[in-house]
């Protein structure tokens, strides 16, 4: 095949996963972070990360092409510390060894619930964004300048990334979501969380004043859908959830904080056609059976947990993924690697819905035995026909798994966002003639810059 | 003098409410220093409860984060009747995270249960290079020596941070715990550690093994 009808070829083997189709193969997805592929090219992973440009990504890519053996283009997003740097943040920070990480930061007080609650974007653009950034907690004129800058920085290394994807995905004929089709979609607790109380702040509001929890985390609804609103739906793209605390958490804490708006962000986003995929970090097995009631079709990338209980109970309805234990491509045997890919296969391929990836993708040089990380793809692409191709995984339809959720919630608004209806109040156009062309302007600029705050 | 066991249980239960009543109530009373000591032991086996219904599956890493806060305004409420002597240690740990990493998560977890535990802890802190652990051992010459790491090439520093141990002649002085989502048996061995743990209240369990 040639790269072109490779494309074709794998993005029909994705079209027909997501679409609850038996595709020729399972889908392969490799394992392999940009931290990995910038190290594998030899260079030093803290100076590339303040100097890529598309000629020095494309260089690190075509190297890593030696190990790559699956269907998607492992994607060059990276967070970029130049743009870190303007915000000056404190919840990305780079360690001395040149890998940027999240800390544990608390950029909101116990008893700032009620504000939060009131107004959640509101409260976040105007104490939360200064404190988890220094650099925009300046004079106005001074933040100005930085949050440009920030935003330029990050647009740059936004452009590489894109033009990286699309030019090697044609050269090599990978399977990419098309443009504008995926996206980070954040969930409120993970939100409320990460971002805003922290880690370990949220335990003592949980015990200390539960119900401002659940009043948060409903109010976060309407703005982490909008946030979440991908420029172009496509079956081929997916909403990105990346979880966090869930297993962190008691079962009556997760079904009482956690599950009720994640499960509702989805439904939501599965009645606009949109489908989820959720990376459920660590051990899920305990949420099993909550994780029947999610929209048919949502990908399921799973980190650690009991595969079969995984494929009795959501096999039919859920894409699976994951469970591949990436360190045993460091420290096992080839035929101890072969082994744990066959008995994983075995288990989540029949019937299909299944993709193959692994539990994690590997960050430094030293997470893979590269020999045994090609072998065991290798044998996983020859284990990956099914003689039933074109059958239906399930006759049950996606429509009638979507619950309506989004009529119970406002609108998302904030006197920060103005439509070009009231903007034009201010400054009128001087002639009707050119109304369109400032309305599009406006709106062009104003959601290139909005995904920033 | 205030029922032991009932706060020790209350502890257990997470009942900050219950457990900051009876505090306050038995600071009013103006008690002596021995009988303060008492509480405080009696907080500290509270924790012990915590970190077995841990073990057990019936409390999770938010419940442990919790009871470190408990414990900590525990001692606090009673610090006015705590006098200057402090209780004997049984043990000193130090204890890091490792150079490119900074998680501490884990690591203030730990900290916590190991002070409730009765050893001192001195934390040396997130991203901490090999030297830094050198030093302090030299310095303190403590029982044990704690290396927490979340990602995966914390496992690189690790074995980095035994090696300048080794170096500076210090490896046999001490006993090394790694602890982190990455680590594993194999990962023990090749980074030349005496155990490892994804769980710290069996890593407090280790520790006080090594300190009978």
């Amino acid at each position: 095949m040639n790269a072109q009808e490779l494309k074709q070829y794998r993005t029909k083997l994705f079209t027909d996963v997501y679409s609850g189709i038996i595709p020729e193969r399972f889908p392969v997805i490799d394992g392999i972070s940009i931290d990995y592929i910038i190290q594998y090219g030899n260079t030093d992973i803290m100076k590339a990360q303040y100097s890529f440009t598309k000629e020095s990504v494309l260089n690190m890519y075509e190297k890593i092409m030696d190990i790559l053996r699956g269907d998607m283009f492992p994607s060059a997003h990276a967070r970029n510390p130049v743009a870190l740097m303007f915000q000056q943040s404190r919840t990305m920070t780079m360690g001395s060894n040149g890998f940027i990480q999240h800390p544990e930061t608390s950029n909101m007080e116990a008893d700032e619930y009620d504000e939060f609650i009131e107004n959640p974007f509101d409260f976040l653009c105007e104490k939360v964004l200064p404190r988890q950034n220094p650099g925009f907690d300046t004079d106005p004129i001074t933040r100005s300048l930085a949050f440009a800058k920030y935003v330029l920085a990050s647009m740059d290394f936004g452009r590489i990334v894109a033009e990286v994807g699309r030019e090697l995905s044609e050269k090599y004929g990978f399977f990419a979501s098309p443009a504008g089709s995926a996206i980070g979609q954040s969930v409120p607790f993970d939100f409320l969380a990460d971002m805003n109380r922290g880690f370990t702040k949220i335990p003592m509001d949980i015990k200390r004043q539960p119900q401002k929890v659940v009043d948060a985390c409903e109010a976060l609804v309407p703005y982490l859908v909008w946030k979440g609103m991908n420029p172009v739906t496509s079956l081929l793209g997916n909403n990105m959830i990346m979880t966090h605390m869930a297993p962190f958490l008691s079962t009556k804490d997760f079904e009482k904080f956690y599950w009720p708006t994640f499960l509702k962000i989805c439904h939501i986003c599965a009645e606009r056609g949109q489908a989820m995929q959720i990376f459920c970090e660590s051990d899920w097995t305990r949420f099993v059976d909550h994780m029947q009631d999610l929209p048919q079709g949502t990908r399921l990338w799973m980190e650690y947990g009991d595969p079969q209980k995984f494929k009795d109970k959501l096999g039919k309805k859920m894409v699976l993924e994951g469970f591949y234990p990436l360190t045993l491509l460091k420290n096992g045997t080839k035929q101890q690697c072969i082994d744990k890919a066959k008995e994983l296969i075995d288990i989540l391929a029949p019937g299909g819905n299944f993709i193959f990836r692994f539990d994690k993708s590997a960050l430094s040089l030293n997470d893979l035995n590269t020999e045994n990380y090609i072998a065991t793809l290798e044998y996983v692409l020859e284990n990956s026909k099914y003689d039933n191709a074109g059958e239906l995984v399930t006759t049950a339809k996606t429509e009638d798994s979507i619950v309506k959720y989004s009529h119970l919630y406002p609108e998302f608004k904030s006197k920060y966002i103005v439509s070009f209806d009231e903007f034009k109040k201010v400054y009128p156009p001087v002639d009707d003639r050119i109304e369109p062309l400032m309305r599009s302007a406006y709106n062009k600029y104003t959601n290139m810059v909005l995904p920033f705050m | 003098m205030i029922d032991l066991k009932a706060l020790t249980a209350s502890v257990g239960e997470l009942d900050e409410e219950k457990v900051m009543e009876v505090l306050r109530g038995f600071v009013s009373t103006n008690p002596s220093e021995e009988d303060a000591q008492k509480v405080v032991a009696a907080c500290q086996s509270g924790m012990a409860i915590v970190g077995d219904l841990y073990e057990k599956g019936e409390y999770f890493v938010g419940d442990l984060i919790f009871a470190g806060e408990l414990l900590t305004s525990a001692i606090n409420t009673l610090k006015p009747v705590l006098g200057t002597g402090s209780s004997a240690s049984v043990g000193s740990i130090v204890l890091g995270t490792v150079a490119g990493d900074l998680h501490d998560i884990g690591k203030n977890i730990f900290k916590s249960m190991s002070e409730a535990a009765g050893f001192v802890v001195y934390d040396l802190g997130i991203d901490q290079p090999a030297g830094a652990f050198v030093e302090k051992v030299k310095e303190i010459n403590p029982v044990v020596v704690g290396m927490s790491g979340v990602l995966t090439l914390a496992l690189e520093a690790m074995k980095d941070t035994v090696d300048a141990l080794k170096e500076a002649g210090l490896r046999d002085s001490v006993k090394i715990i790694i602890g982190g989502n990455p680590v594993t048996k194999e990962a023990c061995e090749q980074i030349g550690a005496d155990a490892f743990t994804t769980n710290a209240a069996e890593g407090v369990k280790i520790c006080q093994g090594w300190v009978k």
